[in-house]
């Protein structure tokens, strides 16, 4: 069933609003949390948890994209409870990709809720500049969580070829957030 | 700080979120005459595969001029006096491209042993999808691990090479796969756009010679008798703009590069040599080459970048600033690769002197 229909049962408050989101996001979602999180039962929690928040926010929301919507919900989820049940521990799994991230991005500073939008902007403009290839790479290894090798997959590269390719779009990144002035040279 | 960066990613737009969420998965294709062999073994299949929302039946036939085809039916156009279906195997990840071509890649190493699946091109005609004769989607079975692996190309364009029909598939304005066929054989070969006196061209090549070589060409009525051979052919009617401009090859036994320079930039040709014990060039053979996982070229502004990376064999960097040069050689076996760094090098001063430059200054 595609987007606008599923949206339409969530609108009309239809009991197989949730059923056909699984349906049509089941897979994506026991992927992306499947990252995040390194046990299969609270994979499948957190799906639930996201089908079960689609139903508690739309309506009132009314996403453009249902499918990015329930991405993100799957994320936050997904990241809530790794932080929960994994506060005392490092977990190699996302942190790694995170990590890669720290030596790109400005740390946050006092307005960092205005900082965030506006990086997430710039983000957005460089991603932009990517071939298509870069940027799904991109967002699957850092916004999805991806292992190298899956993100790889994806864009029909080799494991080793898409490692380098992700440290070039670091380096781009780093050197395009300096251009723009959120990084000190 | 990582809570920092959740809520920077956190707010990208919807639309990259939705280009990546939905690109789907391709393999890096290889060939490998082991599987060609299965391929052979396994060529007398009816498979029914089922790709989200299509059911899709391969069945092959033999025909009068013993040349095997393969017919791909819709499920529900099946005839009612097809062959009973032998297997029924699960395809999540394919999907159609449009109406009239749909492309399934498979990730070999996310098969097990024993089962293969190639590349699929199927054309969607008045219901029944007609079939490029290209020796594929054939294993014997298929286990359940993610095994079916798809995209999709910017383009798929229909042109004629030598009197014979070829589907180019153009990913991000480069022609990445062509395929060749003229009813009697048809293979896959690798390609890469490039500018030569104004013609965009592809570089052609087969399969490679093996030592079992005659006996999987005699199992295999696809493969090509001229495996091994490089060819280098002009495709009318690619014509980008701001493509530049090499090519380089090391004929007759696997290795190709090729290297086109985009608004200045340069993008990386990626090729594989696979499984080549020996690696020779005009000059005679230069040593063990081990098959490899990635060769890259950049050109970025003046200065050449290589990057080889042999299985950890070798790897040259030759770096913007020039000063930061790091050649690698093979600890355990001493080998040398500076020869084959001197035959690219002389290689691409037919085209880009400067860069030779550059490169030779980083070498010194």
């Amino acid at each position: 069933m595609d987007e606008k229909k599923i949206l339409a049962l969530f609108y009309h408050r239809s009991a197989d609003a949730v059923t056909e989101a699984q349906n049509a996001y089941g897979g994506l979602l026991r992927q992306l949390c499947g990252n995040i999180l390194d046990d299969a039962r609270d994979t499948e929690e957190c799906i639930n948890d996201t089908l079960l928040a689609l139903w508690n926010t739309i309506p009132p929301e009314r996403p453009q994209s249902l499918l990015a919507y329930t991405c993100r919900i799957g994320r936050n989820q997904a990241l809530k409870r790794r932080r929960d049940s994994h506060a005392a521990k490092r977990d190699s799994r996302l942190s790694l990709p995170l990590e890669e991230l720290l030596s790109v991005l400005p740390a946050p500073s006092l307005e960092e809720q205005w900082n965030a939008d506006q990086l997430a902007r710039a983000i957005e403009g460089w991603l932009d500049a990517q071939s298509r290839t870069d940027r799904v790479l991109f967002v699957r290894r850092f916004w999805f969580g991806d292992p190298i090798r899956e993100a790889a997959a994806r864009v029909g590269l080799s494991e080793a070829t898409a490692s380098k390719r992700l440290q070039r779009l670091k380096k781009r990144l780093r050197s395009y957030l300096k251009e723009e002035g959120y990084l000190d040279e | 700080m990582s809570d920092h960066i959740n809520d920077v990613l956190d707010r990208i737009g919807d639309r990259y979120i939705q280009e990546a969420a939905c690109c789907r998965s391709v393999s890096v294709v290889r060939q490998r005459t082991v599987r060609l062999a299965l391929i052979a073994a396994c060529m007398a299949m009816l498979m029914t595969v089922g790709v989200a929302g299509w059911k899709l039946a391969i069945r092959p036939a033999m025909g009068s001029d013993g040349v095997r085809r393969y017919t791909y039916y819709l499920l529900d156009d099946i005839p009612e006096n097809a062959p009973a279906q032998v297997e029924t195997v699960w395809l999540p990840d394919v999907s159609v491209l449009d109406k009239d071509y749909a492309l399934a890649f498979c990730n070999e190493k996310t098969i097990e042993a024993g089962t293969y699946l190639s590349t699929v091109y199927w054309g969607h005609s008045g219901g029944q999808i007609s079939v490029s004769q290209f020796p594929l989607a054939v294993f014997e079975s298929y286990t359940g691990k993610r095994a079916s692996i798809h995209y999709m190309p910017d383009e798929i364009r229909r042109t004629e090479l030598g009197g014979k029909e070829v589907l180019c598939e153009i990913r991000d304005g480069i022609i990445s796969n062509v395929i060749w066929s003229d009813g009697s054989y048809c293979y896959l070969v690798h390609s890469s756009g490039y500018l030569a006196d104004g013609q965009w061209g592809v570089l052609l090549r087969s399969f490679r010679p093996v030592p079992d070589y005659e006996e999987i060409a005699a199992a295999h009525p696809y493969y090509h008798p001229d495996s091994g051979t490089l060819e280098t052919v002009l495709i009318p009617g690619f014509l980008p703009e701001d493509m530049g401009v090499f090519s380089w090859a090391v004929t007759p036994y696997c290795a190709e590069w090729s290297i086109y320079d985009e608004a200045g930039y340069g993008v990386a040709f990626e090729q594989t040599p696979l499984d080549v014990r020996n690696y020779y060039t005009e000059d005679g053979k230069i040593g063990p080459y081990y098959g490899g996982e990635v060769v890259d070229w950049f050109i970025v502004g003046r200065t050449v970048i290589y990057e080889g990376d042999c299985s950890g064999f070798w790897d040259y960097f030759w770096y913007e600033d020039g000063d930061r040069c790091q050649l690698r050689f093979d600890k355990e076996t001493g080998l040398d690769f500076r020869p084959l760094a001197q035959n690219m090098i002389e290689s691409m001063t037919r085209t880009t002197p400067a860069d030779a430059e550059a490169f030779y200054a980083c070498m010194k």
